[in-house]
């Protein structure tokens, strides 16, 4: 079901409610909101106030209860799970706050097994994850596994995994959530970078009202509604060498 | 994704190393012991194969050192049409030989066992009935005594050739001949005259345990059995060699059958091992199946990864599995003389047998990863 819109991602009065043992939690209370192509949104809101919940949906990793979600005009929540699997692997990279990184493998491996299902040439994909991991600024770091890399140098390899399908659509969930306040600048940088120069749009849950600067559309999210979104472009420039 | 799921694999080194152990000692003792039964199994048949005639034993008895029958038979039996020899015989265990009791090798092995034949009609047949070919020396004659033809395995065993003398319980008799036999069974046979085996034996004069009947044709075993059996039915029983054979299948069929069951009883056990493991694997890596889900992984993309990590299981546990089979086998034949027989066939069927129930055993696992709502493993 295709749908005339500006926007990226759009959602209309979403809800989710989830079922935990006899109380009925509303997570989201009818959301509305666009996410435009070049975005650089961040979502905010206190703990519980329903960010995550909401990056899942947008990110096509959750069915709302109801209301409407459409990517590019796509309706995903009629979608069956196959179809959602499909908008996921073409169209959104996911990156995580605890990096979710496959421990037996290096950081080439991880970076390259999104593309396992599809049926790509190995030497291409490895072309193309060793440029990836290039542009992270771990080329170094390829063959080594996750426990022999820093915090921040596991979510760059998150951030690369995110990016082997080449999605049009990145969503952090709290990325800098577990690193230091100098490196999860640095992560930030590397999306606004993939966001300016490669086009990407991101989508960025976080609580961390600092960060709010660097987004282009900042989403106020409390008790699982929005409380304001304000749209602009950033005005501080966000130096890549950092103290 | 083979990679993946063998690195996944060994995360948990002591936890797969038990499900493979599982795997491993299932598939290794069932082809250990199937290979026994195997073995027991074509050294009875080659045995019935030189089996020629017609054995003759007292009605419902055991068998033949439980037999008792007339010495007078023979004559009856000679007259029956078709018969060409009738071979009186005493079976006995000896006590000891040279000195050494046998009970202890008989606890491991297939024990030396005296065969008494008269001499007179053993000279007379065409064939070898029970005895098997002459390899060295020359055949008992008909006015012997304290003579003995012994099998190549007690010839080795005790370290006789022609011309050394055996001393049976406390009579001592000379080695004349040494027999070779398709059949391992009776490589540890020792004949001697029958009126030796008599006094060896608390046999009456009268009486002898069986007769071993050659036939002038032996494709009429049939026929000559129904004879017989119509005479003289009363008091004693005949079998031919397809009688063997069927009573013999019957019993081993049976046992192997049984064989199996246990085994597969086992091979259950290391299965419920496998689902352990699998599914202890798939809840502790939640998390990483939520983000393959998030990065475009398919449902069926996680079965088979966690599929494949469960084949590994049964091809790495039927690989130690075949290796420990043949090993238990050689060392059961070594330690208790078997000649146990591991076809290529039996490796083949425990090999796969084993790859399909960890296949099965990874269904379920499988089924609860694909299960996994990609939200929730995240949050776990």
């Amino acid at each position: 079901m295709a749908k005339k819109s500006q926007g990226l991602i759009e959602a209309i009065e979403v809800k989710k409610d989830y079922q935990m043992e006899k109380i009925t939690v509303n997570a989201l209370r009818g959301v509305s909101l666009t996410i435009n192509k070049g975005d650089f949104a961040m979502i905010v809101g206190p703990s519980g106030s329903g960010k995550t919940t909401l990056m899942h949906i947008l990110g096509a990793l959750d069915h709302p209860s109801s209301g409407k979600v459409y990517i590019e005009g796509k309706d995903i929540t009629t979608t069956d799970d196959w179809e959602l699997t499909l908008i996921r692997r073409k169209k959104v990279g996911f990156i995580f706050q605890t990096f979710n990184l496959i421990p037996t493998l290096t950081a080439l491996e991880n970076v390259m097994i999104p593309t396992e299902p599809l049926k790509i040439d190995e030497n291409e994909v490895i072309k193309r994850a060793k440029n990836l991991l290039k542009i992270v600024g771990l080329e170094e770091r390829m063959f080594h596994k996750p426990s022999e890399l820093s915090g921040g140098q596991r979510q760059r390899v998150s951030v690369a995994r995110s990016l082997i399908n080449d999605p049009q659509i990145i969503m952090a969930d709290e990325p800098t959530g577990n690193l230091d306040s100098i490196t999860g600048l640095k992560i930030i940088s590397l999306l606004r970078e993939l966001n300016e120069k490669e086009e990407k749009t991101c989508v960025m849950v976080t609580h961390d009202q600092n960060l709010l600067k660097y987004a282009t559309k900042r989403i106020y999210i409390v008790d699982g509604m929005i409380a304001r979104i304000e749209t602009g472009k950033y005005t501080e420039t966000l130096s890549h060498e950092l103290p | 994704m083979l990679k993946l799921s063998l690195l996944n694999l060994f995360r948990r080194k002591s936890r797969t190393f038990l499900s493979l152990l599982g795997i491993t000692i299932g598939v290794g003792t069932l082809i250990a012991m199937v290979a026994v039964v195997d073995g027991t199994y074509s050294q009875f048949n080659s045995l019935i194969a030189q089996f020629q005639g017609l054995s003759i034993m007292e009605k419902d008895s055991a068998n033949q050192t439980l037999s008792k029958l007339d010495i007078t038979l023979k004559d009856k039996l000679e007259n029956v049409q078709g018969v060409r020899t009738v071979l009186p015989e005493i079976w006995l265990m000896p006590t000891s030989i040279d000195g050494k009791s046998l009970s202890l090798e008989s606890m491991t092995s297939t024990p030396p066992f005296i065969y008494g034949v008269d001499t007179m009609e053993y000279t007379k047949m065409r064939g070898n009935g029970w005895i098997g070919e002459l390899d060295k020396g020359k055949k008992l004659q008909p006015s012997d005594n304290k003579k003995a033809m012994i099998g190549a395995k007690v010839a080795e065993t005790y370290d006789k050739f022609v011309g050394s003398s055996i001393k049976l319980g406390d009579k001592t008799f000379e080695v004349v001949g040494i027999m070779k036999n398709e059949s391992s069974l009776m490589e540890t046979i020792i004949v001697i005259p029958l009126d030796d085996a008599r006094i060896m034996s608390a046999l009456p004069v009268d009486k002898v345990n069986s007769y071993y009947v050659e036939l002038e044709n032996a494709k009429d075993d049939g026929k000559i059995k129904k004879i017989i059996e119509f005479k003289y039915g009363n008091e004693l029983d005949a079998s031919t060699s397809s009688d063997y054979s069927d009573q013999f299948s019957s019993v081993l069929g049976n046992f192997r059958m049984v064989v199996i069951l246990v085994g597969l009883l086992a091979a259950i056990v290391s299965a419920i091992g496998v689902i352990n493991t699998m599914l202890m694997n798939v809840m502790e890596r939640k998390r990483e199946i939520g983000t393959l889900k998030a990065g475009g992984w398919s449902s069926i993309h996680i079965i088979k990864m966690i599929l494949i990590e469960a084949a590994l299981i049964g091809v790495i546990g039927a690989l130690l599995g075949l290796l420990l089979g043949l090993s238990l086998t050689y060392i059961l034949n070594i330690l208790f003389g078997l000649d146990s027989v591991i076809t290529q066939e039996l490796l083949t069927q425990s090999a796969l047998f084993a790859i399909g129930l960890s296949l099965f055993a990874g269904l379920y696992p499988a089924y609860r990863a694909a299960k996994l709502d990609p939200v929730e493993a995240m949050t776990y």
